[in-house]
């Protein structure tokens, strides 16, 4: 007797808590399902509409954010370098490639639970398509970096070792409505060095 | 031994079921979702600015620090909403959200038919309503035809650098969202 209720506990604890876990883990830290990914980055273009999974329903209604329409744009996100490490705070990067197809794009860097760095001596913690300087091709080159660079030159500093990750988003973009997505390049993102 | 195999078993089938059951429910039961997150700004059928940072910010995750944002909530069962400001700016974008905080509906200041801003948000059945009233702003606004009760609009705009803030404060603050 006291042994089968021992046993219907065990079974009992296992069902709620191993639930609760598993749903708690599902929807928090970063979005991993339903990804798309171009080169380095990634969009969750389904992320916030009606179509969403029921597991992308659940983080919204948790986690407070205000989804970019498809009229409006789409984000994507980075979280590695071209050699797949993750990128972490003191080491200097360099983003390279063409200018992405939008009529505007910005450029920040964003703490692991999406909320963007800011820097408090006003330096660039955020670059957009109409202010950085392109040397007369469609190129860029943006340098992230914890001190001044000659450039584009995007500021992520931080006094606690850790990792971020990239958010480029463009707006107004055939991007958003296309399915012509893979042919798409998107640009590199390369360690350049660290110090620390 | 068989008995506690037995045991595991259910327990994780059960984990499983709870798993979805949970799932399924968040957002029903949410009390920190996007709408609640905005009912802390103030009423409903006006435009409050959603601020970056300071002590009456609200937060809202992934706001792209380049755009300031003004969030309007509505009720459709008070009846339609018009959306409209006599301003613009370089690069505006509206979304209409559900109850939930799903995107269901947006555009752009170049997707609209002219660069000022003038949506009406009503049901379907509102719409029949309006086009047999012939007023003649319906012809120029756009409708934005959803079969949703509550929801919010949220309305924003590009600042390329500092010297715009002015002009973009000055068009959010232009925006109405009144019962039509």
């Amino acid at each position: 007797m006291f042994k089968s209720i021992v046993l219907i506990g065990l079974a009992l604890v296992i069902a709620l808590g191993g639930g609760s876990w598993l749903t708690y883990q599902s929807v928090t830290g970063v979005e991993r399902f339903g990804g798309l990914q171009v080169g380095l980055w990634i969009a969750f273009p389904d992320f916030g509409t009606p179509n969403a999974d029921p597991y992308a329903k659940a983080r919204i209604a948790r986690n407070g954010s205000l989804p970019l329409g498809a009229a409006e744009g789409v984000r994507f996100f980075a979280e590695k370098d071209s050699n797949g490490r993750d990128l972490i705070f003191g080491c200097d990067y360099i983003i390279e490639g063409s200018s992405p197809i939008a009529r505007l794009w910005t450029l920040y860097a964003s703490s692991n639970d999406e909320v963007p760095l800011s820097s408090e001596d006003d330096w660039p913690s955020v670059l957009n398509s109409r202010q950085i300087v392109r040397f007369g091709t469609n190129a860029i080159t943006i340098r992230i970096a914890p001190s001044a660079r000659p450039g584009n030159w995007l500021a992520v500093k931080s006094t606690r070792p850790g990792t971020y990750h990239l958010v480029l988003s463009l707006y107004d973009t055939p991007v958003a409505t296309n399915a012509g997505l893979v042919d798409m390049k998107f640009p590199d993102i390369r360690r350049e060095g660290c110090n620390g | 031994m068989g008995k506690l195999l037995y045991a595991l078993i259910a327990g994780i089938v059960g984990a499983g079921i709870v798993h979805i059951a949970t799932l399924l429910l968040i957002p029903t039961v949410s009390d920190i979702d996007t709408w609640t997150r905005l009912s802390n700004l103030g009423t409903l059928n006006a435009f409050h600015r959603v601020e970056h940072v300071g002590e009456t910010a609200i937060s809202i995750r992934a706001l792209d620090p380049t755009f300031e944002v003004a969030a309007c909530r509505f009720d459709l069962n008070d009846g339609p909403v018009q959306v409209i400001s006599d301003l613009s700016a370089p690069f505006w974008s509206l979304s209409i959200y559900n109850r939930r905080g799903e995107n269901i509906f947006s555009i752009n200041d170049r997707t609209a038919n002219e660069p000022n801003l003038d949506v009406i948000i009503a049901t379907p059945r509102q719409v029949v309503e309006l086009r047999k009233s012939l007023a003649p702003e319906v012809d120029t606004a756009i409708i934005a035809e959803n079969d949703i009760d509550e929801g919010f609009v949220v309305l924003r705009a590009f600042v390329e650098d500092a010297s715009l803030m002015p002009t973009v404060l000055r068009f959010l603050e232009s925006a109405s969202c009144d019962l039509y």
